[in-house]
């Protein structure tokens, strides 16, 4: 049956001739199609949005163009990207990916447990609690030079720097997780019998503060790229952000603006290898259907 | 055949435990002179009860009367300022997985399935059973409670008055001999609330468990029962000990004996108590807003 055909029969013209089964069976095409088209819509119109601003840009480029000190065009920035990959793209990326495996990790592995053991205790995050707000509030990305001085040009400064970058959101995270762990739930654990500790931080406190951990991920995972971009800027002798920062200083803008672009290609990728772990560590999240 | 025997006293206590109707009516909980204060607000004061084994006790009480705090002293969870709380002659020292709690709000894990929301209680306690033992004991209580084919759904996909079902066969699952509900049907409809009503009373019945029963519902209380307690508020206290001898049917309440004129007479009687305790307790807090 056509789209057309449907919709005129929900709107009641030719109900004289269907049956009751008929009737219903035109109503739920037509409400399949219309969840179709919205589900087709998610994917279609930012592909469209994209694709309309490069071929803007590109034609503006290519009929009006750029200063190319200034700003490139999109097939420029393609040359741009050529450029790297053929030269020290790999050994950039490396490097870069290094430092930033390295530093998260330390983050990650050293927030989480102290998040857990400062939230649980009431007299720890008492004394700390202001601490760790205040070193939070400090835009730690200052101390990048003196970091570059303590810990020299390689990789340690970046790594360093990364991990003190990503250590906080995911020590706070924690220790916000474990202090708002709902009060029911702790009590349905101990009024069943459940003793200590261990066993109401593996059923109840550890998961119920996954989701804060998550988000502290996601924020970590941001910082942790400004991290070593920014250290590499300062003090490096490779790396991703070493190299936009000599392009730039070289005026080769297209080249930068390529490195930017996979700047941004990393991103896009973490955040959504974040988005596929986040969904297969926490199934209860998902309503199902049917 | 619907007959009801009433005894309404200030000081029930030896009478009940004399008097208890059922076979296996020793006592079982009992509070001696508790008082509760947090802070220093006096939640509980002086409060007396004696449960025999496999009564069913209705708490009822307005806001604030300590109901939700006895049972939690019951439970366990918390410690009487002064006075005891004892099961078996044995004061209690915490909580127990003899004692088994149904909560308004559910407290299931979102991140467990029905099946190990049962399962995770009957860990906790040293039964001995193996985990295909626990395994196939948490299924049954699936079964029993309407939940069968459900087993590996998160709450999160199950309406109220399924997740409370989860709830009920969660509290069986570690064989308790203590019920404690707390307003077990205060989130969930009206008409489920009604059937698993039904339902819930005749597992009591079953497991011959002790059962107490907090609730703002004076019919669920009358229905359910076999005694009311009516408690007063600020601090808490216990008003009146009601008797209710009026035999449940066979879906555990008490559906003829509804319409009966004894039963209108004393649900008239008790209201009037309660309506005087939640007017009373009110009152401050009226002339504060008027003035």
């Amino acid at each position: 049956m056509s789209t057309m055909g449907t919709s005129a029969i929900v709107q009641g013209k030719a109900r004289t001739h269907l049956t009751p089964e008929q009737i219903e069976a035109a109503v739920k095409e037509r409400a399949g199609h219309i969840r179709a088209r919205d589900k087709r819509a998610r994917w279609l119109y930012p592909v469209v949005l994209g694709v309309v601003v490069a071929v803007v840009w590109e034609a503006y480029g290519r009929f009006v163009g750029f200063n190319p000190i200034i700003f490139s065009s999109p097939s420029q920035i393609w040359e741009g990207f050529v450029f790297y990959a053929q030269h020290e793209l790999w050994s950039d990326f490396l490097i870069s990916g290094r430092e930033y495996v390295l530093g998260i990790s330390i983050g990650i592995g050293a927030g989480i447990p102290l998040g857990f053991i400062i939230g649980s205790s009431r007299k720890l995050s008492y004394t700390l609690d202001p601490f760790i707000d205040a070193l939070n509030a400090t835009p730690i990305l200052a101390l990048t030079p003196l970091f570059v001085i303590w810990f020299g040009l390689g990789i340690e400064s970046k790594v360093a720097i990364c991990a003190i970058l990503t250590f906080f959101p995911i020590l706070i995270a924690g220790i916000h997780g474990v202090t708002t762990v709902d009060p029911l739930l702790i009590e349905a654990a101990r009024s069943m019998g459940a003793k200590r500790q261990r066993a109401l931080f593996v059923d109840v406190v550890a998961p119920s503060t996954l989701p804060f951990i998550v988000a502290g991920l996601r924020q970590a995972i941001q910082t942790g790229t400004t991290a070593v971009v920014l250290g590499e800027f300062i003090g490096g002798l490779g790396g991703v952000g070493y190299r936009i920062f000599a392009f730039s200083s070289g005026f080769q803008t297209a080249r930068y603006l390529a490195g930017v672009f996979v700047l941004v290609t990393v991103a896009v990728v973490l955040n959504y290898l974040l988005r596929y772990a986040e969904h297969r560590l926490s199934p209860w999240k998902q309503t199902g259907e049917g | 055949m619907t007959q009801a025997r009433t005894i309404l006293s200030k000081h029930p206590l030896e009478e009940d435990a004399m008097n208890a109707g059922r076979a296996q009516g020793d006592p079982h909980i009992q509070a001696k002179d508790v008082y509760f204060a947090y802070g220093s607000r006096l939640i509980l004061k002086d409060i007396n009860l004696t449960v025999p084994r496999g009564q069913v006790v209705a708490l009822i009480g307005p806001s604030g009367c300590g109901k939700s705090t006895l049972l939690k002293l019951i439970q366990g969870i918390i410690q009487p300022s002064f006075g005891d709380v004892t099961i078996d002659g044995e004061p209690i020292v915490g909580p127990s997985g003899d004692r088994a709690t149904i909560f308004q709000q559910f407290g299931l894990l979102p991140w467990k399935t029905v099946l190990n929301n049962v399962l995770y209680g009957t860990k906790y306690r040293r039964t001995g059973m193996s985990s295909a033992q626990r395994r196939e004991q948490a299924m049954e209580w699936i079964h029993r409670v309407g939940l069968a084919g459900f087993e590996n759904h998160f709450p999160r996909q199950l309406s109220g008055g399924m997740q409370q079902r989860v709830g009920i066969a969660r509290a069986f699952a570690i064989r308790p001999s203590v019920l404690l509900l707390d307003e077990p049907f205060g989130a969930v409809d009206a008409q489920n609330a009604e059937i698993m009503r039904g339902e819930l009373m005749r597992l009591v019945t079953e497991t011959a468990c002790t059962a107490l029963l907090v609730t703002h519902n004076l019919d669920e209380a009358l229905d359910v029962a076999d005694r009311v307690v009516v408690m007063g508020a600020h601090p808490g206290v216990i008003k009146e000990d009601v008797r209710i001898d009026a035999p449940r049917g066979e879906d555990g309440c008490r559906a003829e004996w509804r319409h009966t004129t004894e039963h209108r007479e004393l649900r008239e009687q008790m209201w009037q108590v309660l309506r005087a305790e939640v007017l009373r307790t009110q009152k401050p807090r009226e002339m504060g807003s008027e003035s």
